[in-house]
């Protein structure tokens, strides 16, 4: 894991498949079309402004995870508006650090879908993000529930 | 590419395939024009990418080319598919490989190499990466589909229809947005939408079945498809 994303082609083929989900898509699933798109990376830095992106404590991490997710709520997410994604993105990337960090699971979501979200926006993130959640996704196939 | 046909399919694997085969030359023909409009362009990319080939001089779109015709002609190569439990996809891509070590084995029989010479040949052949085919394959069907689509809406004169799908499931755009932009109302939006998504994957629904995905298994396989997107190596 850990490889970045980065043809066009593959970008555009990952908004496809997001597009033909429909009403099945996962709300991490619409956030990997949004980093796919142009322009994506500076989008991706500017959301991630002030988070941090070495080691630190796990409280840090769940502390963004709680503020994060009041800005994603579900009826956001359907509005799919860039602050939205980007509290999102940020929620993500919560997860990710306690993970690598701390081997810690912060989300009550479903661990199949915590794998599945690490290794799909990963690689879609600019450095140290990508290796921030390659190496998530390395301690949550490791760590038993 | 070729519009593939839509319809219900029965919930069991490769059925298309094996009706063909059933119907004589013609359906032969009609499974190898399948086969090279939507396996031969990610079995060339996965042979670049590779560096898989028979000798230096071998261009891989030739590689691809001699393997087809060497394969593809016989209908008992399609029924050893049916009996595999494979995908299509990685028989045609294990195939590719061993066609490969044949070329290897007959060409130094022509040239009388030496015994260590051919192991030196065949030590050199990459192992096959299912990882790096799938992805190549995932880009070109997504392609195809995603062709089909908007040559279907062109003909019909509605491929407006695509850019108001586009903006609502890839970048999120409100319907409300939508109709405002388009002088459309919501719920015209909202159908317009679901018309194109519907296409659009039935198109793919249909290569997915015939490449050996169950109907009932297409939104996993679309997942499958994204984090195939991920995997193997680059050739760009």
């Amino acid at each position: 894991m850990g490889e970045r994303v980065g043809t066009e082609e593959q970008r555009r083929a990952i908004s496809l498949l997001v597009a033909m989900l429909g009403d099945d898509v996962k709300p991490f699933e619409l956030l990997a079309a949004h980093c796919a798109s142009d322009g994506a990376d500076a989008w991706v830095r500017t959301a991630l402004l002030g988070v941090p992106s070495k080691r630190v404590p796990l409280a840090t991490w769940e502390d963004l995870k709680r503020h994060s997710k009041r800005e994603c709520a579900p009826d956001r997410i359907a509005v799919a508006d860039a602050a939205a994604m980007a509290g999102l993105l940020r929620y993500c990337v919560s997860i990710a650090g306690a993970l690598c960090d701390h081997g810690a699971l912060v989300s009550s979501m479903p661990r199949a879908d915590v794998e599945r979200m690490l290794a799909l926006i990963g690689p879609l993130l600019p450095d140290p993000w990508a290796e921030v959640f390659a190496q998530a996704l390395s301690r949550a196939r490791a760590v038993q529930v | 590419m070729a519009t593939p046909r839509s319809g219900n399919f029965p919930d069991t694997q490769a059925v298309w395939i094996g009706e063909r085969l059933g119907d004589g030359a013609a359906g032969l023909n009609e499974v190898r024009a399948f086969v090279m409009t939507w396996y031969r362009e990610p079995l060339v990319t996965y042979s670049r990418a590779l560096g898989l080939g028979v000798g230096p001089r071998m261009a891989p779109d030739d590689l691809v080319h001699g393997y087809f015709a060497s394969r593809l002609a016989d209908p008992d190569y399609f029924a050893s598919w049916l009996k595999s439990g494979l995908r299509l996809r990685h028989w045609l891509k294990n195939g590719l490989h061993f066609f490969v070590r044949e070329e290897i084995r007959r060409q130094s029989a022509i040239n009388r190499v030496e015994p260590s010479g051919l192991n030196a040949w065949e030590d050199g052949v990459p192992q096959a990466d299912d990882a790096a085919f799938d992805k190549q394959w995932a880009i070109t069907t997504l392609n195809g589909a995603s062709d089909s689509a908007r040559a279907e809406l062109t003909r019909l004169g509605r491929l407006g229809d695509w850019d108001v799908f586009w903006a609502a499931r890839a970048r999120g755009v409100s319907y409300e947005s939508l109709a405002r932009e388009h002088q459309i109302t919501v719920a015209q939006a909202r159908q317009k939408v679901h018309a194109v998504g519907d296409r659009l994957r039935n198109a793919l629904r249909d290569v997915l079945v015939r490449d050996g995905a169950k109907p009932s298994e297409v939104t996993e396989d679309i997942r499958r498809m994204m984090e195939a997107l991920h995997g193997g190596r680059d050739h760009g």
